[in-house]
Formats: structure tokens, sequence, C-alpha cells
């Protein structure tokens, strides 16, 4: 009767422990479900910090880092931010690359229409210049 | 005997389940009054520079440089911030409060936002107690449309280092050893601009409680919310 009743208590046991294991593996994979990121990020929001400091006036190899971040983000089929393509048209345009900058820019409203009239903006007081 | 274990393992799931649904599901907070937000729900957003309460000026680009990651995630199109501030000061426009104080429809004409945040950093930088420091982030922010002046939405996060710390183990030394690890590890490299980008994903990131509405160009956008209403 004894003995009976041990081996009910031990599958209680394992039966009480494979439910605490699911729990904790359920609760840590529906915690986990985190959405994907939509965008490449790279160095963009770093380059942007450096930039507003504005103690590096190293542009071109602030262009390099933000170009080799995006060949990053192609490589894993991620669109570049939104102000990615933009913050490349600054720095172009600081080295004075106006076709470059230019570039970018048109690039940045292709893939953000709402850029639009920012960008048209920016284009129109530029070329006073 | 088998059956008892089987109504304890299912009771132990079900408080699973509950918890997974609960703990992590998104949350709407029925008290938050998001109809405004809806009548005028952005695509775009232009943050303005921070504005800067606190003694470090570092803060506004710290903040700054922090806030489009959350904000284009959510879903929404992001104004790039290097080029808003060059504009500005090309314009004499130099200082945030002065960018705060634009009119609203002035903003719209040039950069053709649909609505505008204003931040404000009350926090930013180490403090020091007698037995520890840390590194602590403060903001609020606020969403305006621009086309009509509608505040949409207020949300404010902070962000500390103190934060994941348990100083209640080594009694009193062991409290001084942690205060002067921190105080190296704060004083180097940039902690306040780090503290910024957790603050900020907090304060900005959608779906969070009384959080901004996820935008258009999220995969989540208008989802799991009309139940609120």
């Amino acid at each position: 009767m004894s003995a009976g009743a041990n081996r009910g208590r031990g599958k209680d046991r394992r039966v009480a422990a494979i439910g605490a294991c699911a729990l904790i593996v359920a609760v840590l994979g529906g915690c986990a479900q985190q959405p994907r990121s939509l965008y490449g990020w790279g160095s963009y929001q770093d380059q942007v910090y450096t930039y507003l400091k504005g103690e590096d006036s190293d542009y071109a190899r602030q262009i390099e880092a933000l170009q080799r971040d995006a060949e990053k983000a192609k490589a894993a089929n991620l669109p570049l931010p939104p102000g990615y393509h933009a913050q490349l048209a600054l720095l172009y345009d600081k080295l004075g690359q106006t076709d470059n900058a230019h570039s970018e820019l048109l690039a940045e409203q292709a893939a953000y229409p709402e850029a639009t009239s920012f960008v048209t903006f920016i284009q129109s007081h530029s070329a006073s210049k | 005997m088998i059956k008892h274990g089987f109504r304890r393992a299912a009771a132990v799931a079900a408080l699973g389940f509950a918890l997974v649904l609960g703990g992590c599901a998104v949350q709407h907070s029925d008290a938050y009054d998001y109809a405004a937000y809806r009548a005028h729900q952005p695509t775009s957003i232009l943050v303005l520079p921070p504005v800067n309460q606190t003694p470090d000026i570092g803060a506004t680009n710290g903040m700054w440089s922090q806030v489009t990651l959350p904000l284009a995630e959510s879903g929404y199109y992001v104004f790039p911030v290097a080029l808003v501030d060059d504009v500005f000061k090309q314009n004499g426009v130099t200082e945030p409060e002065q960018a705060n104080a634009i009119p609203v429809a002035k903003l719209k004409e040039i950069f053709g936002a649909d609505a505008a945040l204003y931040i404000d950093v009350t926090k930013y930088g180490a403090t020091y107690t007698v037995v520890n420091s840390e590194v602590r982030v403060t903001a609020t922010a606020k969403l305006v449309d621009l086309g009509t002046g509608t505040l949409l939405w207020q949300g404010t996060a902070t962000a500390s280092s103190a934060e994941n710390q348990n100083n209640s183990s080594g009694g009193l030394v062991g409290m001084l050893v942690t205060a002067l690890v921190n105080q190296i590890a704060n004083s180097v490299g940039d902690r306040s601009h780090e503290m910024a980008a957790v603050t900020s994903q907090r304060m900005l990131a959608a779906g969070r409680p009384n959080g901004l509405l996820f935008g258009p160009r999220s995969p989540r956008y208008q989802s799991g919310t009309a139940a609120a209403q």
C-alpha cells in the first residue's frame, strides 16, 4: 500500500516538474516574441550624434562608415531607416560633392515620400548659395 | 494519483498562459483617451531639438540623437535630425527653446510634417549620494498635430544605471566598492548618452501602456487597439 502511494507521489512530482518547465518556456517564449527590426540601423544614430556635437570634421570618414553599414543592411535585406540617405546627403554637401548629395536626397525622397516637401525646401535653399 | 498530478500540471500550464497573455501582451489602458490621436494619425514626425533642463550641456544632442530609432521602428517617418538642426541654425534658430516656440503653421510650411514631437530633458547625467552614484536620464514628450495644433499625446520616461544593482549584499564595504566601480564606469565614456537610448525607447516605442500608437509604416499599425475603444 505504502509502496504504491510512493510511486504515485513520484509521478505527481514529475508531471508537476514538467508543467513547471513548460510554464517557464511558455513565459520566456511569449516574452521573447520581439518584433524584428524594420530597418538596418548600423551606426546611423551614432553618426547623427557625432555630427550634432560638431567636434569631428572628418566627413569623409563618417560617409565611409555610413556606406559600409548600408552595405551590411543591404546584405541583411533590411531597408535603410528614415534620414539615412539624408545624412549622407548632408555629409556629401559638406565635402562639396553636390551631385552625390543630390542623389542621396532623391534616394531619401524615393524611399520616404513624406520627405518630399522638406527635400524640395533643402534643394531650393542650397541652390541659392 | 495520476489524475492529481495532471490537474496540477494543467493548473500550472493555465497560469503560464495567463502570464504570457497578460504579462507580455500589448496593453492599452482604457483611461487614456486616444480620440484626438486617432483623428489626426500622423505618418511623419518632426522631432524638435529637446529642451535641456539639466546642468549637462550634452543633454539636447544626447537625447535628440536617440529618438529616431524608437519612432521609426514604431512605424513613423522621422525627419533627419542633423538636417533639421542645420536648417534651424542656418535660419538663426540656435536654441531649442527658440525652435520650440516656432508656430506650428510655420513648421508645417517648412518641413511638411504631420506632427511635431516636443521633448524636455529633465534629468541627464550622474548624481552622487554618500554610498553610490547613478546615471539617470529622464524626459517628457508631447506630440502635436501641425495642421491644427492639437495635442495628440504626451508621455514621460526615465532610465537609470541603478536599476539592476543589488546593493544589499556585502554590507557597507560592498556598497562602497560598488559606488567606486560605478563612479569610474560612469565617468568613462558617455553613459548618459547610452542611458538616453533606454529612456527614449521607454518613452517613444509604440505599444506600451499609454504609449504612442503604431504608425502607418509598422506591420502592427492599428492592431490590438480596436478593443480599447
